[in-house]
């Protein structure tokens, strides 16, 4: 069984639909503009956000087996890009940033195999990438997220955070490198892997990297592997909270960082509830 | 309401940390326990609300006549223990009031009862905040993420205040707050206490029992009861310190 859990789109959201090699621009409307991405096999993307644009890209569709993006951001554009993955997926993903753009993201994965490979390009001074994940691995689903993520220009930001909760025999993986060119002076980049193992047969690979050839920079990278936390866990239980909600919270709370890119309720609060009730 | 009788208790690590207590608290009491470092304040309110982290090892602990010790954290606070943290844990992402609901939700359904309708939740939230001053923004914010040290305690008695338990252990309550936070916390306190309800108030110093009146003040040392008495010895603690008593004991 693949998956009993899904997203229900409830909200009137302007869908861009992929079919073969679809290319499509976001135009500069003036105001914030939200799409619902839908693809429905071996297909891929080319999309551009018109400079300018603030625009807001939804993709919670359970039928991308195997899919290509390609995402420019002209200067000044942003995107606020949000992937909610339920089935098995592959992922080929490439990234450009001109100046100013700024790129957001917030994958999550609650279920399935998925394999996914991001290749970012800041090609522009003053770009902004940030990008969280979550993954709530079960059964004996197997997750892989490998970033490169290349700093070509000066004054620029990026940061990453992922979160990985490894429950049952679910294998997780995380490589992730910073790549600051020489040229790439006065940059911040930023890259931390969190992960919470449940199972004691599930398995964690992480493995973040950074490669520096400019010397006017700021950079840090960082993982980490542990339990819930006891402490927290007795301080909910001692207010009468049931020992498997306050596993809930706990999670729910290591999530945050990605849950709170997610601004529309009617899918965070989705996201919360499969997230409860994954829980044993 | 309480009775430790002979409680013995190690930590997790092996350490024999309480070796041999006795206390009875009963409807209405203020007992303040008091003593010096790592004599074993903590690990007694630990025991009593049931954390993993310490075993009992001998002895007896009831709650209204029944044995408490094979139940759960939760399974206590249901039955109306309450333990304020010394240091309050920080939960991103969870707001307080969300937390609070959630904690008189579980306490109802472990009673039967149906959860509090969301109206009259709001309401009680709301006054109950106001009795510990609590600034209502703080409702919405993550539990104590970025709250200051009397911000952390405030919320810790407007918990208690929501949850109305018989028995509240005050775990140093008093540690790192100015004068004021110390006034706002005891206020609460002492506006929550009832015929009904007691309370133990761990602390280092005098200065929380000018605001909260004990019955009993107990000194803890080394693992077990070496005084009891009453109001006056905090007063004489405060003079003289703790050597007179130890001596005496050693």
């Amino acid at each position: 069984m693949q998956n009993s859990k899904y997203i229900k789109i409830n909200e009137d959201l302007t869908t861009i639909k992929v079919e073969h090699d679809s290319r499509t621009t976001l135009r500069n409307t003036g105001q914030a503009e939200s799409y619902l991405l839908l693809c429905s096999g071996s297909h891929s993307l080319c999309l551009t956000v018109e400079k300018g644009a603030d625009v807001t890209l939804i993709e919670a569709s359970d039928a991308t087996p195997d899919f290509c993006y390609e995402i420019h951001l002209e200067s000044g554009a942003s995107l606020r890009h949000v992937r909610i993955d339920l089935t098995d997926k592959k992922t080929r993903y490439t990234l450009h940033q001109e100046k100013d753009s700024r790129y957001e993201m917030s994958l999550i994965s609650l279920c399935g195999n998925q394999e996914n490979l991001f290749t970012m390009h800041s090609e522009g001074e003053g770009t902004d990438t940030r990008m969280c994940g979550f993954t709530y691995g079960q059964a004996a689903y197997k997750v892989k997220n490998t970033i490169r993520l290349h700093h070509h220009k000066p004054h620029a930001t990026s940061y990453q955070a992922f979160k990985y909760v490894a429950d049952d025999k679910s294998r997780l993986s995380f490589d992730g490198k910073i790549i600051v060119e020489l040229n790439a002076q006065k940059i911040e980049a930023y890259q931390k892997n969190n992960n919470i193992l449940i199972s004691e047969e599930a398995h964690i690979a992480s493995d973040p990297q950074l490669e520096i050839y400019a010397d006017d920079v700021r950079c840090s990278h960082g993982s980490t592997i542990g339990q819930l936390d006891a402490d927290a866990l007795f301080y909910m239980q001692s207010r009468g909270i049931s020992y498997k909600s306050a596993c809930g919270m706990l999670i729910r709370s290591f999530a945050d960082e990605p849950l709170s890119i997610i601004k529309e309720d009617w899918l965070r609060e989705q996201i919360e509830d499969i997230i409860a009730s994954m829980l044993k | 309401m309480l009775e430790i009788k002979e409680l013995t208790a190690r930590s997790d690590d092996g350490n024999d940390i309480l070796k041999g207590i006795n206390l009875t608290v009963r409807p209405g009491e203020v007992h303040a326990i008091m003593g010096p470092n790592g004599s074993g304040k903590s690990t007694l309110s630990s025991v009593i609300a049931g954390n993993p982290k310490f075993i009992k090892t001998g002895g007896t602990l009831r709650f209204n006549g029944e044995e408490i010790d094979e139940l759960s954290p939760e399974e206590r606070a249901h039955r109306g223990i309450f333990l304020s943290f010394q240091y309050p844990v920080e939960i991103p992402g969870v707001s307080v009031n969300n937390f609070i609901k959630t904690a008189i939700n579980e306490k109802r359904r472990s009673m039967g009862l149906e959860d509090m309708p969301a109206g009259e939740l709001l309401r009680m939230i709301k006054e109950k905040a106001a009795l510990v001053e609590l600034d209502p923004r703080f409702l919405s914010r993550s539990l104590n993420e970025g709250f200051s040290g009397g911000e952390k305690k405030r919320a810790e008695i407007f918990q208690m205040a929501a949850l109305a338990p018989s028995l509240a252990i005050l775990d140093e309550t008093d540690s790192g707050l100015d004068i004021d936070a110390l006034r706002i916390v005891a206020n609460g306190v002492n506006k929550l206490k009832s015929p009904e309800n007691a309370t133990i108030v761990i602390t280092h110093y005098q200065r929380l029992l000018d605001y909260i009146v004990p019955d009993y003040v107990h000194v803890l040392y080394k693992g077990r009861i070496i005084k009891t008495g009453g109001r006056e010895l905090a007063l004489e603690l405060e003079e003289k310190g703790y050597d007179w008593l130890i001596k005496d004991y050693q």
